[in-house]
């Protein structure tokens, strides 16, 4: 790494979702990145979480969570007045339109379907964030 | 290609992976346990997110199977979680036999075997469940005739039997399932409120209003619309109370005691009449109205409500954890024991310092940073012994499905007591404390409780009770296994230890009652006529005893014939500081950890017989046999010196006892077991030894090891 990129801020990533293991994999998958990952077990985590930090450039979160769900941690997010305008990917096992277009009305901008693998999480990261991608 | 050829690189993954399956599993099975007596719709939404996750996890690691029934699971979760069935016994042993399943891959995969499962019988089960509820408990239980009186049991155990599955079976059944759930609340709400003495709290008023607000829905919903509204002003009352709004008043607690009256007699009256009828109570509205609208003075609501934000913070802020490397923890530990001694070694320095040089400032600084060291380094090595404390919960909250099985196997009913889960210890004798407290529970359910009919025939209840309990006894926790079964008759364990050939019959007749009780514990003898499967490994209850025994704890039998029987387990709180008596062997000094100690008696030498060569001594109806520490350790006696004194420290090595004679008490010492190095070794019969304050190493006893090197054991 260079002076000029150390001297830059790390890009923030947060992560919402109940499981231990996504949030470990979706960490791994973006490990080669430089970017700051942050991760909530539920949506009202995430919320508290993105409180706290000053800058947050990505979220990716689970539909399906105890104590508050994905689409209320979206409405919440639109909603707000720092964070109304980062970009949003849904991460979930639910198939079908229907969520998928719920996600979407709410705010979402992209919807990852699981079983997803390494390197589409970091595709879907690459559309939002300026990173490095790896040679296909 | 293997699925772990695709997982090359993702280690780290593979083991959260492991991980989260088995604590999400541990939860499941003890939800799903709770749910059977318990339909709560928390409850639902828990396993069904497990098993949700299961899918996901399994399915982007490339565990198809494993994906294919966990996605089953959830769907059938689905129908339970939106009342469109309801859980069955035979849906519950379903998803437990999942469950069980995930529990066995999960274990191929830390192993990283991959295997091809048969899977589609438990599928099809599944798939069964959910296409219509009755046909699956009904086929449930006609293969499993020999079982038919627990069928019975699953009808009156307060869970909803599988008839009703939603979908519009007649009115009776939804009546039957309304009634059900109602019932369900009640007894809720009871327990709730039998765990605060009745009262009313700013702590309870939450949950029961939610309760209430559940009702109100399950009432409208079942067109009860004047219920309904009772309990509605039921739960604003309770919200009122929460929030400070209204204080908690003995008026209140009575209403709501007699609006809990009043809706048993509803529902008894729709029991008898096969049909829930809308009733109403309009003193009990009164009451409530009057309630609600009395409310308490500013100030005071002012400062409760200030309390109730402080409590939101507070609950926002707990509850975050990280995992740590055990290693790394342990490491932390023997770095703070090595500190305390350092401290100790401080303190001495400066007394000595202290008592040459006269008082100036810099002796005083010195002082004060020797005080503060002082509380630092115990604050430290509290805090790094909390580290390693769990809750025996973790080990309690495998029990209900062992007990459950267990009923459902054998035809018995018997409930499961749980006290003191919070109880903490350290967690290596959390870990081997686990299998044989397993054992005894099993023990209990299989043994001790009888059957229904048998119970009934003695004018017991029907269902039995097993209860575990936990607590802190000083630096000790007592665990105690109970159960209001058949007990124990000691002349028949004797005789069925003579009949096994054990024991011999001149051993039988010296033997005191505790000795003929704690024959239970001989290795191969078992007072069942058969090994039952349950245990499914063969531990018995010599292992308990010897799994006691390492850890330094005692065991005790309480029994009465046809009235149950009492196991009590003794154990440290941690293994690694030791609180012991420091004891005298003439001009040396030892410490013997109070784990093991009974009492300690003034010793008169005459009593001391020698029988085979060794000693023993009579002591409390016991003929125990006992040491001379100075023999052992070939302590130099001073032989010329009359009127010595003696003193017996009783000792308990699991359920065996033991005197340890010495020559004097010197008094209670907190003692951090360092091992002895290289150079020594293990020397038989010391645990280790520690460094006092002084620099000197006293040597710390092992009391199991002692024994049983001398051949007493």
């Amino acid at each position: 790494m260079n002076e000029e990129q150390q001297s830059k801020h790390k890009q923030v990533v947060l992560i919402a979702d109940d499981s231990s293991t996504v949030r470990k994999f979706v960490t791994f998958s973006l490990a080669s990145q430089s970017l700051e990952v942050v991760t909530a077990v539920d949506g009202m985590d995430a919320l508290e979480k993105i409180s706290q930090i000053p800058q947050v450039d990505l979220i990716i979160v689970d539909l399906n969570m105890p104590n508050m769900d994905g689409f209320e941690f979206i409405q919440n997010v639109r909603g707000s007045e720092l964070h109304r305008d980062v970009p949003i990917i849904i991460l979930s096992s639910e198939r079908g339109e229907e969520s998928k277009q719920r996600g979407i009305a709410v705010g979402a901008n992209a919807y990852i379907e699981k079983p997803f693998d390494a390197k589409n999480i970091e595709y879907q990261v690459s559309k939002f964030l300026d990173i490095k991608k790896k040679p296909v | 290609m293997s699925v772990y050829d695709n997982l090359v690189g993702m280690e780290e993954v593979l083991d959260e992976f492991i991980i989260e399956t088995i604590e999400l599993l541990e939860a499941v099975n003890e939800d799903l346990v709770h749910l059977e007596s318990d339909p709560d719709e928390e409850l639902v939404n828990r396993i069904f997110r497990a098993f949700h996750t299961f899918k996901g996890t399994c399915g982007f690691l490339g565990f198809t199977q494993a994906k294919d029934l966990a996605h089953v699971a959830e769907d059938l979760l689905n129908q339970l979680r939106n009342g469109k069935l309801q859980p069955s016994g035979a849906i519950i042993d379903n998803l437990l036999a999942s469950s069980d399943w995930f529990a066995q891959f999960i274990n191929d995969v830390k192993e990283r075997e991959e295997k091809v499962y048969e899977i589609d019988p438990l599928i099809e089960k599944l798939k069964a469940s959910m296409g219509d509820g009755a046909a699956a408990e009904a086929e449930a239980i006609a293969a499993d005739g020999a079982h038919e009186a627990e069928g019975e049991a699953i009808a009156t155990d307060g869970a909803p039997a599988a008839e009703g599955d939603g979908t519009g079976n007649g009115q009776a059944d939804k009546n039957e399932v309304c009634i059900q759930r109602l019932d369900g609340f009640l007894n809720k709400i009871e327990t709730e409120l039998a765990g605060a003495d009745q009262q009313i709290t700013e702590e309870n008023a939450g949950q029961l209003a939610g309760q209430f607000s559940d009702l109100q829905l399950l009432c409208s919903e079942n067109q009860l619309p004047t219920i309904a509204t009772l309990m509605d002003y039921t739960h604003q009352f309770l919200v009122a109370v929460e929030k400070g709004k209204l204080l908690p008043s003995a008026e209140g607690n009575v209403v709501l005691v007699e609006v809990l009256h009043w809706l048993h007699e509803v529902l008894d009256d729709g029991r008898e009449q096969a049909e829930l009828q809308d009733a109403d109570n309009s003193t009990l509205l009164e009451d409530l109205a009057a309630l609600i609208h009395g409310e308490v003075t500013s100030a005071a609501v002012s400062k409760k409500q200030g309390d109730g934000a402080a409590k939101g913070v507070k609950a926002a802020a707990g509850g975050q954890t990280i995992r740590v490397d055990m290693e790394r923890l342990e490491n932390l530990m023997n770095l703070a024991g090595e500190l305390v001694l350092s401290r100790n070694q401080l303190g001495q320095a400066y007394s000595t310092l202290a008592a040459e040089k006269t008082a100036d400032s810099s002796m005083d600084n010195l002082d004060q940073v020797n005080n503060s060291l002082g509380r630092i380094t115990t604050e430290i090595q509290e805090a790094v012994m909390q580290m390693r404390m769990l809750p025996i919960s973790n080990v309690f909250r495998k029990f209900p499905r062992v007990i459950r099985d267990l009923a459902r196997d054998k035809g018995k009913q018997m409930e499961l007591v749980l006290i003191g889960e919070d109880t903490e210890l350290d967690r290596s004798v959390i870990e081997s404390i686990s299998d044989p407290l397993l054992h005894l529970v099993r023990n209990a359910a299989d043994h001790g409780i009888e059957t229904p009919e048998i119970r009934k025939a003695m004018g017991k209840p029907e269902t039995g009770t097993i209860t575990l309990s936990a607590s802190h006894a000083g630096n000790h926790i007592i665990i105690e296994v109970s159960d209001d079964g058949a007990g124990m008759d000691a002349e028949k364990l004797v005789a069925k230890a003579l009949e096994k050939g054990t024991i011999s019959s001149m051993e039988a007749e010296s033997m005191s009652y505790r000795d003929k009780l704690n024959l239970i514990f001989r290795p191969g003898f078992s007072t069942a006529a058969k090994v039952t499967d349950v245990s499914g490994r063969g531990v018995g209850m010599d292992v308990v005893s010897t799994n006691i025994k390492k850890l330094n704890g005692a065991i005790d039998i309480e029994t009465k014939v046809g009235q149950g029987s009492k196991i009590v387990i003794k154990l440290p709180l941690t293994l690694a500081i030791v609180t012991g008596l420091k004891v005298a062997v003439w001009d040396e000094e030892y410490i013997i950890p109070f784990g093991s100690i009974i009492e300690t008696v003034k010793l008169d030498t005459s009593a001391l017989t020698k029988v085979e060569d060794k000693w023993v001594i009579r002591f409390r109806e016991s003929v125990i046999n006992t040491l001379y520490l100075d023999e052992w350790f070939s302590v130099p006696v001073d032989k010329d010196k009359k009127d010595q004194e003696y003193y017996a420290v009783v000792v308990s090595v699991a359920e065996f006892r033991y005197a340890l004679v010495v020559t004097g008490l010197n008094g209670q010492e907190e003692a951090v077991i360092k091992p002895l190095g290289q150079v020594l070794g293990r020397i038989p019969g010391i645990a280790g030894g520690t460094i006092g304050g002084d620099g000197k190493i006293t040597l710390i006893l092992d009391v199991p090891e002692l024994v049983h090197r001398m051949g007493l054991g």
